[in-house]
């Protein structure tokens, strides 16, 4: 992971499994994930998230849902294990974004998801 | 239909980044003395001094609102206001039973003090009250609404701890107001308030700051209840034009009320 390439697009499925995420709305089929973006401020996603990304945050909430589907998100990955709302899973499920749970923080999974999008044919360390 | 003034969002010594010196007492009398009808008290994630604010203001003659300015899980400023006492703590428990309790580091911030109406000190709050609480903002709303409160995202304009800042727009539910602390043209140029009718108040953290900014509204008297249809009827028109009296209606006003005679 040493070169800066652009990133490879994967299939979220593959994202899910290899970075050993629960999958609480999975995206619909097909979805890419072509980058990744973390933040726990939304204005700052807002502003900087880009389409197709995932985002990675702790801020487990439907507003959180109005930013990625805002911004384009292909998929919400919620860290450290923090409890989802009911009204954000509908939400998810209304809008057709992806959503992931990891017990990792941020810093951990983020690594993870750039060693994937980064380095082709990478795997990813459990 | 008489007008009334109130400063809705007031903090006390029970907030750490509020001047000690600021109890219920000495606030209830400058804002009578400076010819407040009404006024809040809002310290950070906490109801907790509400009982001499409520003696306080009887004392004074004003009308008291009981009520917290809350940390909502997205780190937004929001004002939770409540017509009485019982309804206001009934909340408080809620807020604290998800609050996260961090030592208070009197390096950093005055000490949380729970004072009477006569400013004698009577407990401190040990655990920071200012961290994020539990409840998500469209929670806290219907929690808020649920014990007949007001529910309004306090400095929507503010860099920090604010719609504009936390989430960068604003959510569609169904909030009373929202205040803002910037003359209305220079705030929509940060964040669009939609059609919500809007309030102004202080922030008040030293005693100075009391009555800086206020909210004037029209009303057959002056109560919770009055205040809460004001906004209604506000709410309904819409903001984009300023209504003429005998319309009610709910306005910010920036600078010191005159004494009214
Ligand atoms: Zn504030
Ligand atoms: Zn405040």
């Amino acid at each position: 992971m040493n070169n800066l390439l652009e990133p490879q697009a994967v299939r979220s499925e593959t994202v899910a499994q290899d970075l050993g995420l629960e999958i609480i709305v999975a995206a619909p089929q097909g979805t890419l994930i072509s980058s990744g973006f973390t933040s726990d401020l939304l204005s700052d996603a807002m502003a900087n998230a880009q389409e197709g990304c995932a985002f990675l945050t702790i801020q487990a909430h439907k507003n959180t849902v109005a930013v990625a589907t805002l911004t384009g998100a292909s998929a919400i990955f919620v860290c450290s294990s923090r409890t989802v709302p009911e009204d954000m899973i509908q939400s998810c499920k209304d809008e057709g974004i992806g959503l992931y749970r990891s017990t990792e923080n941020q810093f951990i999974l983020s690594g993870k998801l750039y060693q994937l999008l980064y380095t082709p044919n990478a795997s990813v360390p459990s | 239909m008489p007008r009334y003034r109130a400063d809705l969002h007031v903090h006390s010594c029970l907030s750490p980044c509020a001047d000690i010196d600021v109890s219920p007492r000495t606030l209830a009398r400058r804002a009578a003395s400076l010819g407040l009808d009404m006024l809040a008290l809002t310290d950070h994630n906490s109801c907790a001094n509400g009982p001499a604010h409520q003696d306080c203001c009887r004392q004074e003659r004003i009308v008291p609102v009981f009520g917290m300015e809350l940390t909502t899980l997205e780190e937004v400023h929001c004002l939770c206001l409540f017509e009485d006492l019982d309804g206001a703590l009934d909340f408080q428990n809620l807020v604290y039973s998800g609050l996260s309790r961090f030592p208070v580091d009197e390096n950093f911030y005055y000490p949380q003090l729970l004072v009477n109406s006569q400013e004698e000190i009577l407990d401190q709050v040990y655990f920071l009250l200012t961290p994020a609480s539990a409840l998500d903002i469209s929670t806290a709303l219907s929690e808020v609404h649920q014990r007949g409160g007001i529910f309004v995202p306090a400095h929507i304009d503010k860099p920090r701890d604010s719609l504009f800042s936390q989430l960068g727009f604003l959510p569609t539910d169904p909030f009373d107001a929202v205040e803002i602390t910037l003359p209305p043209d220079e705030s929509t140029k940060r964040i669009r308030r939609g059609k919500l009718p809007f309030v102004a108040n202080s922030d008040c953290h030293i005693l100075e700051d009391l009555a800086q900014r206020y909210t004037e509204f029209e009303a057959e008297h002056c109560s919770f209840g009055e205040l809460k249809k004001a906004l209604a009827i506000a709410r309904a028109r819409g903001n984009d034009q300023l209504p003429q009296p005998p319309t009610n209606w709910v306005a910010g006003v920036w600078g010191f009320p005159s004494r009214k005679t």
